[in-house]
């Protein structure tokens, strides 16, 4: 633990400590070159943001203070010159020494006064420089390519744990993207094709940034200086528990730092210059606002503040004023997350059935029947009936292909009246599709839902190829070094019967001769496709060419046709992924767990698609077999319930504790205070209050000799972190 | 006793009222409310813009009004020596002279100073 820190100089007559400004042309330059005439007002040091100082000289004709003469002042041209300010100390404390680069120079210009000769005289007040911290250089290249192991360029940006897509995939089993080892330059990179990835770490990514996205010179040197993660930082491994998933396309070094290191993620960071005999560079510095360590899902911790301080100075003389900021108590009592909507992957048949009711026709049978009118077709046109048949059925064909009609044969749902059961879609033993399920998978009932509510995803959750009859032993197909894809949802129907029930995907409908059993027609040829309606939970099944191929047994008195029905809708199974009206979720601590007696008070958090609980019906078909069902025996495909609650837990750690933020003004310039120091108390005894939040923010007013520290509290957006 | 110097620079006076706040340590007080006692700390040592008097006279109301002129090309000068009874106090800037009286000492009988018939008082700010 760091020493505590005394405020009070114990000293009743101090010195006033002159901050002394040196400037170079180039950081390259053997000596820092003094400059007179110019003092500091404000040297501000932050966390998350650019160090800033403010810098004035009095220009104009003018005797300087400590001089005894008058003489001419011009405006300094500054601008783009590196500045070094050192505040002395009295031991044990060492100087203040900042160093920064002037971006701003702004200057009163008052009247020009004509002097004697051809010489005129510039009669302005005050010339005022501003200057940033060397991370301002973090911010002028934009991140534009990647680099895949060892050192091959791609010029386009990579997202860290993105997967190997172009787009950032959610799922955080295949998101690892980062190589194995260091390459020549000590960093990790992007994975080669022919290698597993590994989870990218916070500290592998900023080793990463601070190596190639720097500014550089012409040469292609690193210019004007060197960063680096600080050791110290890099031996606590600081940064080594938490493994983001971040697209850094078009940002800056800078801004990737700020979401990376971000107060939301439970970190900050700060850039400090570093100056000996041997060189020079600048360490940029990590600190936690954790005041105990923080366990996160993925196994890693953000690890406690290291430089934590309980401060007493309500006695000390020195204190200008504190300010303890009341920003609403950020105490909660239960943290409640919630992930991705549950889903339920089902096959769901019986079209029209009258004992068991899972799909329906969604076309409209009253006020008019649309189906009558569909078969009914160009009847009644003028001269219908003196046509021949086939030219009547030209007739009718062109009739029905009318967008009225797109509905019939084609649109079907779930019924409004669906029990939540699924089996096969058709007789095998069903049961709940959206289980009320156990800490351990077993089924506890059903889950509330509303029909209408329910989305089918174009996509299953299955993965396209993989065997899932039976899910304790999923067969996996998918190459090695490729990525699976989702099957999507897919229709079979009944295209032969009597000895053997034989199906086909409806995309794939052809005369297959399955040996056993019997063609269900005498012309199997029309294959169709597939999708989901877009406002209830339904499909259309197109049928490619006439859409009443699918109108077998439902044709009886219907005019001519040039294609006459082949297979019956009503043997139509929809094997899809649902979404429920639930959410993967898990809350901590437990209802029960809860105190009595409050109003308690509750934070939702929706942390992401990645947290799913995704559920498999048993008997839902699964794929088909020469014609015969392949069913699975039902499963979880995937629960993050217990990840979701080491979310909740560890965002529980974060909000349990109350924080405030305080702004003390000490009428000193002593060097005591530090970027990312937590303040856990000030005061002592029956005065002491909490306050738990970090120094972001050190301003030394160097007219005044004052020192304003700020500490800053932020809500933790745990959802950044996991 | 003799005649002592009072002077401004260069110019001499009979007499010069007031006296120079000198450069001296300025101290801050570091003090709290409810904490028992006081500190204070060092600002740098400065003067504070002062006023003094100087009454001189002249040959005539020309000679005063030249003696003016002259003064106030001092505002805006380098710093000058001020010298009291023969004492010099240090160099000081003169930031302002305000001319506050010319007025005649001659009479029926004569001037009471052979060979000037012009008192002239001058306020000076000055600092050191």
């Amino acid at each position: 633990m760091p020493p505590t820190i005394i405020t009070d100089p114990a000293e009743t007559v101090s010195e006033f400590p002159l901050a002394t400004i040196e400037t170079k042309d180039s950081l390259e330059d053997e000596e820092w070159t003094a400059t007179t005439y110019l003092w500091v007002n404000k040297l501000t040091r932050a966390v998350n943001a650019y160090d800033e100082a403010e810098i004035e000289r009095y220009i104009g004709d003018l005797v300087q203070p400590g001089t005894d003469f008058y003489a001419a002042y011009p405006p300094l041209d500054l601008l783009g010159k590196f500045v070094r300010i050192t505040i002395p100390q009295t031991s044990p404390l060492t100087d203040i020494v900042w160093v920064g680069y002037i971006i701003g120079t702004a200057h009163e210009r008052a009247a020009v006064k004509d002097a004697p000769g051809p010489t005129k005289v510039l009669t302005g007040r005050n010339q005022v420089l501003t200057a940033v911290g060397l991370e301002y250089f973090l911010d002028r290249v934009q991140i534009d390519s990647a680099y895949i192991y060892e050192t091959t360029k791609i010029n386009r940006s990579i997202p860290f744990n993105g997967g190997r897509g172009v787009a950032l995939d959610p799922d955080t089993r295949t998101r690892a993207n980062r190589s194995a080892a260091t390459n020549a330059d000590g960093v990790y990179t992007f994975v080669p094709n022919d290698e597993t990835g590994q989870l990218w770490k916070l500290g592998n990514i900023v080793n990463y940034l601070l190596q190639y996205f720097t500014t550089r010179n012409k040469a292609g040197d690193v210019a004007p200086v060197t960063y680096v993660l600080d050791a110290q930082d890099q031996l606590d491994a600081v940064l080594d528990g938490v493994a983001p998933t971040l697209d850094v396309d078009a940002l800056t070094v800078f801004q990737v730092l700020n979401k990376l290191l971000s107060p939301q993620r439970g970190f900050v960071w700060w850039a400090e210059w570093f100056e000996n005999e041997l060189g020079y560079k600048v360490n940029i510095r990590v600190e936690t606002l954790a005041t105990s360590a923080i366990t996160l899902p993925s196994t890693g911790t953000i690890p406690a503040n290291r430089d934590q301080q309980s401060l007493d100075f309500d006695g000390e003389r020195d204190v200008e004023n504190v300010i303890t900021a009341e920003v609403g108590s950020r105490i909660y009592h239960q943290i409640i997350c919630r992930g991705a909507r549950m889903t339920s992957t089902c096959t769901l048949g019986n079209v029209d059935s009258e004992t068991i009711t899972e799909l329906i026709h969604d076309w409209a049978d009253t006020p008019v029947d649309m189906q009558a009118g569909y078969n009914h077709a160009a009847a009644d046109t003028t001269g219908y009936d003196a046509l021949a048949e086939d030219e009547q059925a030209k007739r009718n064909d062109a009739f029905r292909e009318a967008e009225t009609w797109y509905r019939v044969y084609t649109a079907f749902r779930v019924s409004p009246d669906w029990d939540g059961k699924s089996g096969d879609g058709k007789a095998a033993t069903r049961d709940w599709t959206f289980p009320q399920l156990s800490a351990t998978g077993t089924i506890e009932g059903s889950l509330v839902f509303n029909v209408n509510g329910l989305r089918l995803l174009n996509h299953t959750r299955l993965k396209r190829g993989w065997n899932y009859a039976d899910t304790a032993s999923i067969v996996e197909t998918t190459p090695a070094e490729t990525e699976a894809e989702y099957m999507p949802l897919f229709a079979i129907m009944q295209v032969a019967t009597g000895t053997s029930d034989k199906y086909q995907f409806v995309e794939k409908m052809n005369e297959h001769d399955f040996v056993e059993g019997d063609l269900v027609s005498a012309k199997i040829s029309t294959s169709y496709s597939v999708r989901t309606q877009q406002n209830v939970p339904g499909v259309l099944v197109t049928g490619h060419g006439s859409q009443h191929a699918c109108a077998l047994n439902h044709w009886s008195g219907a005019e001519p046709t040039a294609n006459d029905p082949q297979v019956d809708y009503e043997t139509l199974r929809v094997t899809a992924t649902l979404e429920a009206d639930t959410y993967c979720e898990a809350r901590y601590p437990e209802d029960a767990d809860l105190p009595a007696s409050v109003p308690l008070q509750k934070l939702l958090l929706y942390v992401g698609d990645e947290y799913r609980l995704d559920f498999l019906a048993a008997n839902t078909v699964v794929d088909l077999n020469n014609g015969d069902l392949v069913t699975t025996n039902g499963g979880l495909l995937r629960d993050d319930r217990k990840h979701l609650q080491d979310v909740a837990r560890a965002a529980y750690e974060w909000y349990k504790l109350d924080r405030r933020p305080i702004k003390v003004t000490f009428r000193q310039l002593r060097n005591l205070w530090r970027l990312g120091m937590l303040i856990t108390t000030i005061g002592s005894g029956s005065v002491q209050t909490n306050v738990n939040t970090v120094a972001s923010m050190i301003t030394y007013d160097c007219q005044r000799g004052t020192t304003l520290v700020e500490t800053h509290d932020s809500a933790l957006d745990i959802t950044k972190v996991a | 006793m003799p005649v002592l110097t009072n002077s401004i620079g260069t110019y001499e006076f009979l007499e010069i009222q007031g006296a120079p706040h000198l450069r001296q340590e300025q101290l801050e007080l570091i003090e709290r409310a409810g904490v028992d006692g006081s500190g204070v700390r060092k600002l740098g040592a400065r003067g504070k813009p002062f006023q003094i008097r100087t009454i001189n006279y002249e040959t005539d109301f020309a000679a005063a009004k030249s003696k003016m002129d002259n003064y106030k090309a001092l505002v805006g000068a380098d710093p000058v020596e001020l010298i009291r009874q023969d004492e010099t106090e240090g160099t000081f800037l003169v930031l302002g002279v305000i001319e506050e009286q010319r007025y005649a000492i001659m009479n029926a009988v004569g001037g009471l100073v052979g060979g000037e018939e012009c008192c002239h008082i001058v306020n000076w700010t000055m600092l050191g």
